[in-house]
Formats: structure tokens, sequence, C-alpha cells
């Protein structure tokens, strides 16, 4: 089938630059004494559509993303993203349905490096466009969370028999199920809903004397915030709800607000924690 | 002799007359009970006269992914050339039952013209840039115009008749098909109308731009 295709392409290109004040209620993904802070992100991206044929797209970006903690600056991170997409519309016309898979890799460097990683994220999707105002799509995926630096710093954990436990707590792996709804009210205004349910580890800083021991895979001191604060990471699941309002302020400008709630639970024990964030952006394209 | 030969010139008078009424017939239209309505297609149908319909060749740009310009009447019959002024493929198409057509990807300009017998709507889609709508309204009447930015459009020289008026617009929330007016003479009839027409919503241009990332 491939062989059919023509390559020879013309590239369809954007640039985009986003501007976003946020607030999260929990940085630090805590069951108790919770951390919040403002954030304040810029990121930067560039990427090609190309259109290969027969109903065949294929997408490619890369972004530079930094981000400012308004009091924690031992979380200010910059990260180099970059991500492919190969999707097929299944038939002709904007109503289709269209099926695709994409891969995206993040590298992030924080100021303080304990969460120093590569994020490595793979779907597959399908999406369809209802009407000229819904639109509406699923995807399956998997990400892994891989951690640049071994820690071998103050292991001491502060009961036993945790001493075999990995260090690496902040290296994770995810199953996601997602689905998003977006409905077009007027020709400024539009609404995005959706839901994501992740399957996998999941990582929470509390002090020490919080930790539950029979329920974590690895842990490590989490020196982004202090002293006496572990990471633990546990097997748990997520669900997250989120919902945007885009605002087209003109051509090449829209303002967005969003917010998303994330509830995450492990698998063993009640261990719990929450985390909700509002972000306001302004988005320039270019 | 001469009376007969007066009565044939009189007749002749008469039938000229007639024959050469110019009534003229001006419509204006408001939207929503406001705005001017600019580029809905007005079309009068004679009852009685038949008029030779003369097809045109029409031209519809693809100018920064929007088709220019976005409605556009051509006379049964007529074609109509697709040139691509964008630096970027498109792919043009039609699901309408007035015409179904396909110019897959192509750049510049297209040698072959698409011929449009059949009157109706014909709905234009670009199977990369969804959002890419254009309308093409074959006629069967030449008396079909586009209103202008004050939504008005002016018939003139109109021949004496009874006339059946249909308006469209993509927007259009009615059915404004069967309205009739007689002209006669010299009549000059300005017809104001308001309707009714549905907010627009454009499939978003620069939706989902990048959204695969899990945070």
């Amino acid at each position: 089938m491939l062989s059919s295709i023509s390559f020879r392409v013309i590239g369809d290109s954007f640039i985009d630059l986003e501007l976003t004040l946020s607030s999260n209620d929990n940085i630090s993904n805590a069951s108790d004494n919770e951390i919040s802070d403002n954030l304040y992100q810029l990121e930067l991206t560039y990427g090609q559509y190309h259109y290969l044929d027969d109903g065949l797209f294929f997408n490619w970006f890369a972004s530079l993303d930094y981000t400012q903690y308004s009091s924690w600056s031992t979380f200010d991170h910059v990260v180099l993203n970059t991500g492919i997409e190969l999707e097929k519309k299944i038939g002709m016309g904007a109503y289709v349905p269209v099926v695709g898979v994409d891969v995206s890799f993040s590298n992030k460097n924080y100021n303080v490096d304990i969460r120093d990683g590569i994020d490595t994220a793979i779907r597959v999707f399908w999406k369809k466009r209802l009407n000229e105002r819904w639109d509406t799509s699923v995807a399956l995926g998997f990400s892994q969370y891989h951690t640049k630096h071994n820690i071998e710093g103050d292991i001491q954990a502060p009961t036993t028999p945790m001493n075999t436990l990995s260090f690496d707590a902040f290296a994770v792996s995810q199953k996601h199920l997602s689905a998003n709804t977006q409905v077009s009210l007027n020709e400024k205004n539009s609404i995005s809903m959706g839901v994501e349910y992740s399957d996998g580890d999941i990582t929470s800083t509390v002090m020490s004397s919080s930790w539950m021991p029979e329920l974590v895979t690895a842990r490590v001191p989490d020196t982004a915030i202090g002293e006496g604060y572990y990471a633990y990471r546990l097997d748990g699941k997520m669900l997250s709800l989120n919902l945007e309002w885009d605002y087209i302020l003109s051509d090449e400008y829209t303002f967005r607000a969003s917010y998303q709630s994330s509830n995450i639970n492990s698998d063993l024990g009640s261990y719990e924690y929450k985390r909700k964030k509002i972000s306001l952006t302004i988005i320039k394209y270019f | 002799m001469n009376i007969r030969l007066s009565k044939l010139i009189l007749l002749s008078i008469f039938l000229q007359v007639g024959t050469t009424s110019a009534a003229e017939l001006r419509i204006k239209l408001t939207k929503n009970g406001e705005l001017p309505l600019a580029n809905a297609v007005v079309k009068l149908e004679p009852r009685n006269h038949k008029v030779k319909i003369v097809p045109q060749n029409k031209v519809i740009d693809q100018i920064n992914k929007e088709f220019v310009p976005r409605i556009v009447i051509v006379i049964q019959g007529g074609d109509i050339n697709f040139p691509n002024k964008d630096n970027i493929k498109h792919h043009v198409y039609s699901f309408s039952d007035a015409k179904q057509f396909e110019l897959p990807l192509y750049e510049g300009v297209l040698a072959e013209s698409v011929n449009f017998e059949k009157p109706g709507v014909v709905v234009l889609g670009c199977n990369i840039h969804d959002w890419m709508r254009g309308y093409i309204y074959v006629t069967d009447s030449p008396y079909t115009m586009l209103t202008n930015r004050e939504g008005t459009v002016s018939f003139e020289s109109l021949p004496e008749d009874t006339y059946k008026l249909s308006i469209w617009h993509p927007g259009l929330n009615e059915d404004l098909k069967n309205m009739s007016y007689t002209l006669r003479g010299e009549d000059s009839l300005e017809i104001n109308r308001d309707v009714v027409i549905k907010p627009v919503v454009k499939i978003r241009r620069n939706q989902n731009r990048r959204r695969n990332r899990y945070d």
C-alpha cells in the first residue's frame, strides 16, 4: 500500500506561541500538606502538516516550553517536545472518521534535577466531526517517563523493610484512555470537555511520616521540596476531567481558559490525592 | 386600404410598446431585522416568456485556504475553473446532487474546468482543509444575481410578466422560493424583505493543532 503513496508532499506549516498563567493546588501530588503555586508558561511550537495521498496525513511538531513557578523555583523547568503523527481519513469530506497514531517525546529539565527525564508517549486515536459544531475523539495510549539521574543520595527509608526498593520514584509508566468532545457555540466561542482514565504508576511527595510502606514501589528524597519529604511511587489509577473554553480574539489570537481536576487513587489501600489546575492562555498563531 | 394600414400601424406600435416595456425590480434584503444581507442569491423566473440562457464560464480561486469568491452563480451549462493560488495542495470535491466531482491533490491552474449542467446548489469542500466551504448556485434563469454589500439587487429592463422570486443563502433558515410578483409596463417595484439567518458556525481553522500530550 505504501508503495502507491506519493511522497512528494507540500507541507502546511504553523507556528504557535502560547503564554499561560496557571494555578495548581497540588504541585507535589500530596495527599495532605499540599503545596499550591502559580505557574507562568511560555511555549513556542513549530509544526508541519503533510498531505500524502488518499486521505493520509503526516504531521510533526517541535516545541520549546519554559515554565516558571511563582514560589517554588525548584520546579522551574524547560521542556523540549517533539512528535509525529500519522492519520488517515476513512473516506472523503469533513465528516468522515479519522484514525491515527502519534508518538511524542519530551525532554524535561528541572531547576532541581531530581525530576529530569524523558517522557515518551504513543497513542492511537479515532476522531470524528459530527457536524459543523461538534467534534469528538477517543484515544488509547501508553506513556513512559524515564528519569535521567540515578539517585544515590539519602536513601534511608523511614521504616523498614524497604531497602530493596528502587529509588526511581519519578520513573512511571501509564496506560491511558481518553475521550474528548468539542462544541463550537458560535464563530468565536467553543467549549471542549474531556475525560481521561490512566492506569499505572503514580508519584506522590509527602512527609516521611505520612507514607505507607506497604503501598510503594519506589521512593526517593524529594530535594525539590525540602528536607523530610519523600517522593513515593505507587500503583494507582487517575481520573482527570478537563474543561476548556476558547474565545477567538482574531485570526491570530485565541484566549483559552481551562480547568482540570484529577483524582488519583492507589490500587492498594486507600491512598488518595487530588489536584486542580486552572489556566488562562493567550495563543498567538503566526 | 388606408384604414387597414392605419390599424396595422397602430397594432404594430401597441406590440412594440408591449415587448419593449422595461419594468424594474429592486430587492433589498436584511438579515435578522438589522444588517444588510450580502451575497444572497436572488432569482427571478418569468412565468410566461422564455429567455435564452447563455452559459458563462466562471473562476473560483483558492486563496489562503478559502474559496474566493465563496458564493458564485453560474448559468446552467457553464464551466468553472478552480485555480489553486496557495503554495500548498488542495483537494476540491462536492457531494451535492446538482454536481458530484473531485479534483484530487493539485497545485496551480488546472487545464480542465468543471461543467455544471443541473440547476441547484453545489457545496464545495477541500478534503485537506475541512473548514473550506464554497457554494455554486447553478441557475436556469438569466435573472439571477447576488446581493451587494448593501443587501440590494436590481433587475432592470424586465419584460412584462409574472415572476417567481426565490432567495437562497447558505445560512437561510426559511424556505423563500414561492413568492410571485407581476410587473407591468414601466413598473418600478421595490421589495424590502427581512430574512432569518442562522448563526454562522464554520469549522474552525486553528483547532486541535497539537493536542497529544499527557500532562
